[in-house]
């Protein structure tokens, strides 16, 4: 389902060194509520991690598929949805997939993306970091970027993932 | 003494998906009346390290905390410095949760849950098994700008009340779940703590207020309670548990409106206001108020009374409705 290369990537037709995880992934509803998580080593000290995120589609626009969702949603956490409710079920479109990025260092949580941009080019240093995520040295050892899949509401969702250290 | 700060217990900045930076936020809050805010971001703690330039430029109290934006409901963790996992929870794990979440300092409360769940809000409507209310520590109550007339605030207000009932004593919030906008002319709500004057750590005060039942929720007037029991000269205030020796004893219930609090950050329309008391029994009274009359006093017979609390009704935006209620005075035999 996803495809890692370790050690060197050709992207762009530039090979680039550092390269821990390059992965892409198919989601589908059923996927919702999950969580997928990425562990890879870091085999020595480093001075950037970068974490390019990206998924699409990010909107459901097939009308006839949100009704249908919206109005089960409606039923389920209005107490008594009444006819005018459920009609109000476009005043909810588009409907979104929402996937976020959080990650763990070998000591513990290095923070969390919860937003809805779609496309993320996210990074850690010793003195900064992405809004989010927590600054702080990168030690070696055992990393993880895990993806908590919110909500997949297209018929499939699609994400690509690239983790990488050094310095561009 | 204690003195009664102004709150906003739910926040987010731009290390989630709010719209300002911690910074921003609190200069914001502090120009609308607050004195303390709540970082409560989603799932991350990274903006605890604005905080100290945070509450020095703007004056104000931040109060660390994080939101666990879940797949099954939003808790917030109220008064951490570190960050409490919620990945590896599920549906029927929420208690070992909250342990969790006490275990690092922190208190836990329910988050808006009667909110519009999956896939319109992701995991916003609550869906956790709870097997231990005792352990939770608070409920965000009103969520929201113009809170009281939404049929979420009104049902979780209903599920808070339901819980008192059933005797577990935990307090009512308002969390705005504030991502930095406007809200137009709508009015905005506010959680009063009372705190002790000369608190000096402000995140240990907050969290003993909200744990305490300290607190008070409006979107205008600030509204205060006390009882005196008959024969008895102690006075008991919100969060209290008065101990009566006698089932026959009456109470003194006084209610205090301070018109004074946020200065021309709100307004009441010019309608007629009411002060009623609420408990397990129902509506026990009711009287009428004004601008001039700033407090009043009921009798309130103590036979199977378990808690008091006092609502505020009047109008608002040309709707009639609550405008502020109170957290508990409890009741129970003994010495």
């Amino acid at each position: 389902m996803y495809l890692v290369i370790e050690d060197l990537l050709i992207e762009k037709g530039v090979v680039r060194t550092g390269t821990l995880i390059f992965a892409e992934g198919k989601l589908t509803p059923a996927c919702s509520k999950s969580h997928i998580k990425y562990t890879f080593n870091l085999p020595v000290q480093s001075r950037r991690l970068n974490i390019d995120f990206e998924y699409q589609p990010k909107k459901l626009f097939d009308e006839e598929r949100s009704k249908m969702l919206i109005q089960e949603g409606l039923r389920r956490f209005c107490e008594n949805p009444d006819e005018n409710e459920l009609n109000s079920w476009k005043s909810y479109m588009p409907l979104s997939n929402l996937l976020t990025i959080s990650i763990d260092d070998p000591k513990g949580f290095r923070g969390s993306v919860h937003r809805h941009t779609p496309v993320q080019h996210l990074f850690i240093t010793e003195d900064a970091a992405s809004p989010g995520l927590i600054q702080g040295s990168l030690p070696e050892g055992q990393w993880s970027v895990t993806i908590s899949v919110h909500a997949v509401v297209t018929e499939e969702c699609c994400y690509k993932l690239h983790v990488w250290e050094g310095d561009d | 003494m204690r003195k009664w700060i102004p709150c906003e217990l739910h926040t987010h900045t731009v290390n989630s998906d709010g719209e300002l930076t911690l910074t921003e936020l609190a200069k914001k809050a502090r120009d609308m009346g607050f004195s303390c805010i709540a970082l409560t971001d989603h799932n991350t703690i990274s903006g605890h390290w604005e905080r100290d330039k945070a509450q020095a430029e703007s004056g104000i109290d931040i109060v660390r905390g994080l939101e666990w934006t879940t797949f099954y409901g939003h808790m917030v963790a109220m008064g951490i410095d570190k960050y409490v996992d919620w990945r590896e929870i599920g549906p029927k794990d929420i208690d070992r949760g909250i342990a969790n979440i006490h275990q690092a300092g922190g208190l836990a409360g329910v988050a808006h849950p009667f909110c519009m769940g999956s896939p319109m809000c992701t995991g916003c409507y609550w869906s956790y098994e709870i097997k231990d209310w005792s352990k939770v520590d608070y409920i965000e109550v009103w969520s929201e700008p113009f809170p009281s007339i939404e049929a979420k605030n009104i049902r979780a207000f209903r599920l808070w009340t339901d819980l008192l009932n059933q005797g577990y004593r935990l307090t009512a919030v308002s969390g705005r779940d504030w991502h930095g906008g406007d809200c137009g002319s709508d009015p905005v709500s506010v959680t009063y703590l009372g705190i002790e004057e000369d608190a000096k750590d402000m995140e240990k005060a907050v969290k003993e207020a909200i744990a305490g039942g300290r607190a008070s929720l409006t979107m205008g007037p600030l509204l205060l309670m006390q009882a005196e029991l008959e024969k008895d000269s102690s006075l008991y205030a919100l969060g209290d548990i008065a101990y009566i020796k006698c089932r026959n004893q009456k109470a003194k219930v006084t209610v205090n409106i301070d018109y004074s609090v946020r200065k021309d950050k709100w307004s009441l329309d010019d309608a007629d206001m009411s002060i009623a008391l609420f408990g397990n029994v129902g509506k026990l009274c009711e009287g009428k108020i004004s601008r001039e009359r700033s407090e009043i006093s009921f009798e309130v017979p103590l036979e199977n009374l378990k808690w008091v609390r006092a609502e505020l009704y009047g109008r608002m935006k040309n709707i009639d409705t609550m405008i502020a209620f109170t957290n508990p005075i409890y009741f129970e035999e003994g010495a």
